[in-house]
């Protein structure tokens, strides 16, 4: 029983930063229609960020914290405003525009590299490192804030999509752009927006993961890939199934880590992710809504 | 000037224009007198080592042409083909002691079914998903390598792979390899640029365009898709098993992800052409090795100047395109 709460709390802290980014990719699938593979490595630059920020500029971890997700942002506005924008006026056809993530995911790599070099980094655990028995079970500390602030800001992004008028906007935006114009929704302004908030909430996840890694240039590569993994385990433009295939994915993959090994972990989380697109590719939750593939 | 002419076909006559100026049986016989000389030019065993290395490349660098630009369809896990082929060839010739130069054939048959299998699944994908699942299958097959250590040598890799012997000639050694991989590439080539132009190439464009029109047209697609996707990795498998003769050591660390978009960057920087491609991808190659200070920095220049290509390509398709409707509004 305590291992079991053990395992589930775990899992489901781990499956949570797998959400957030899934939650993201959704976000700016189902706004702008296309795919940022270089998600990953934005939680990279947070990691970096944050390490900057805390670390070597000696600042308070929550104000560090913020200053990060702020930063995170402005990248966002800055990447939006020098390459997605103009290929958005350009009317890029697909396949450039998954080329281009893709050389924005070696550049950002790189742009670490040259940095901060390639030896790894450690924040150290500031969220504590003694565990709390709770039903006699150990959790760490760090379980309980990343299961706490993640919620809230899932929370928080749903009241925003369905309560607030820019939330009826985006859906706007994200149903048909034209018509969307045509009703007084500034498309392009929502777009941006809406890829400047997937990288904040992307920011909240690896500020949240920083200090259970290790900081390398490629610490995004498998939390990337299986924010992708969660997006289409939940039924792909679903935000909430991106919520629950990251919480799935996190819970399988540590049960997988106890009970198997944990040196087949990760195969075993991108096994499911295949077995998913070739048995169900529409996932746990499908929508019902236009298919933009 | 000769566009002014043809004001009918404005964007291809440009092109016309460039074929005009380079004349290919000139352009070939140009490129195969460079590729004769360079080891002269390059006077240095390890340049030509990394040449070779290139060359290697090269064939991926061209089963992607096939897979993504004349199929369309994006893989981001080539290197999961590659190391198929290198393992196999490595683990084959060092345990069972058969010739690399039977396992020249065997490995990227290996590779090839490897490629009908994840082609199979891939049938129904389509762009971000085809590459996701890619990607997963390529670190699936990393994973192995790493963890399957009493096969694999895990994260040591092997050594001690024999090299490829011809007449009496080791073909380990760079010069030698040189030689034989250039000929080898260039049949590889002109095989590529004959399929574009071949009924199976022309199919797979067609499905490249448009899928449906191209089903509706009598186009096998889940064949012709399976087909390029076996090809593609026969290509990879082929490279693999060449890299592992060359090397004679092969480990886990040379086939990561950032491989794999390394490759598909080359074969866009090339404009997936079954020439120009490839040899971007020797270029590519050896460019880090000559600008040896720059080499921390070069992926960081690199993917830059891909991006703004893309942006530029971006750019003259919409600016082709605008000028075609308006050429329709006014007729």
């Amino acid at each position: 029983m305590e291992l079991f709460l053990q395992v589930v709390a775990g899992g489901t802290a781990i499956g949570l930063l797998y959400a957030l980014p899934a939650l993201a990719i959704v976000l700016l699938w189902n706004t702008a229609g296309f795919f940022n593979l270089a998600q990953g490595d934005f939680v990279a630059l947070t990691s970096y960020f944050l390490y900057f920020f805390y670390v070597m500029m000696h600042m308070p971890f929550v104000f560090a914290a913020v200053l990060t997700i702020v930063c995170l942002g402005a990248v966002g506005f800055i990447v939006d405003k020098a390459l997605f924008h103009p290929l958005r006026q350009f009317n890029c056809n697909p396949l450039l525009m998954l080329i281009v993530t893709i050389a924005l995911s070696v550049f950002l790599k790189n742009l670490i590299r040259a940095i901060w070099g390639t030896k790894p980094l450690a924040l150290g655990n500031v969220f504590g490192e003694s565990p709390v028995t709770f039903f006699h079970a150990h959790i760490m500390p760090h379980t309980f804030w990343t299961v706490g602030l993640s919620l809230l800001l899932i929370i928080g992004l749903y009241i925003l999509s369905q309560k607030s008028l820019l939330g009826v906007a985006m859906r706007a935006a994200a149903e048909s752009r034209e018509v969307a114009q045509l009703m007084g929704v500034k498309s392009n302004f929502i777009i941006s927006l809406s890829f400047v908030i997937s990288l904040m909430i992307t920011a909240v996840a690896g500020i949240l993961a920083t200090p259970i890694l290790f900081l390398i240039p490629e610490m995004g590569d498998s939390l990337g890939l299986k924010a992708f993994a969660a997006t289409i385990i939940g039924g792909f433009g679903n935000p909430l199934g991106a919520v629950v295939g990251g919480i799935l994915l996190g819970i399988v993959e540590t049960l997988a880590g106890i009970y198997l090994s944990s040196s087949y972990k990760d195969a075993i989380a991108f096994g499911i992710l295949i077995a998913f697109l070739l048995f169900k590719p529409k996932g746990l939750f499908s929508l019902k809504i236009s298919e933009k593939v | 000037m000769e566009t002014m002419k043809r004001p009918a076909a404005a964007p291809s006559g440009q092109m016309r224009n460039w074929r005009r100026l380079v004349n290919p049986k000139q352009f070939t016989l140009l490129g195969a007198a460079l590729a004769l000389v360079l080891p002269l030019i390059l006077r240095s065993d390890y340049l030509l080592l990394v040449t070779d290395m290139g060359a290697v490349v090269a064939f991926i660098v061209l089963g992607l042409v096939v897979l993504a630009g004349y199929t369309g369809l994006v893989s981001l896990g080539q290197v999961a083909f590659y190391s198929i082929g290198a393992y196999v060839a490595a683990i084959v010739t060092t345990r069972l002691g058969w010739s690399p130069w039977l396992l020249l054939l065997i490995a990227p048959t290996v590779a090839a079914a490897f490629g009908v299998v994840v082609g199979i699944p891939a049938f129904n994908l389509r762009g971000p998903f085809l590459v996701i699942i890619t990607i997963g299958f390529a670190e699936i097959i990393r994973i192995l390598m790493i963890n399957l250590d009493h096969l694999t040598g895990g994260p040591f890799g092997i050594s001690r792979i024999p090299s490829l012997k011809l007449a009496g000639l080791d073909l380990a050694r760079p010069l030698f390899f040189y030689y034989f991989i250039v000929v080898l590439l260039a049949l590889a080539m002109y095989a590529a640029t004959r399929l574009r132009k071949s009924r199976v190439g022309r199919a797979l464009i067609a499905i490249r365009d448009d899928e449906l029109t191209a089903e509706v047209m009598g186009v096998n697609v889940k064949y012709y898709k399976i087909m390029s996707f076996a090809l593609s990795a026969f290509l990879a498998g082929f490279a693999g098993a060449l890299y592992a003769f060359l090397t004679s050591y092969i480990g886990p660390d040379l086939y990561t992800f950032n491989e794999s978009a390394l490759y598909l960057c080359m074969s866009v920087l090339g404009g997936f052409s079954a020439v120009v491609s490839p040899l971007m991808g020797v270029l590519l190659t050896l460019l880090p090795e000559l600008l040896r200070s720059l080499k921390d920095y070069y992926m960081l220049f690199f993917s830059f100047v891909l991006m703004v290509l893309v942006l530029f390509a971006a750019w003259r398709e919409h600016k082709a395109a605008n000028s075609d409707s308006d050429k329709e509004m006014g007729a």
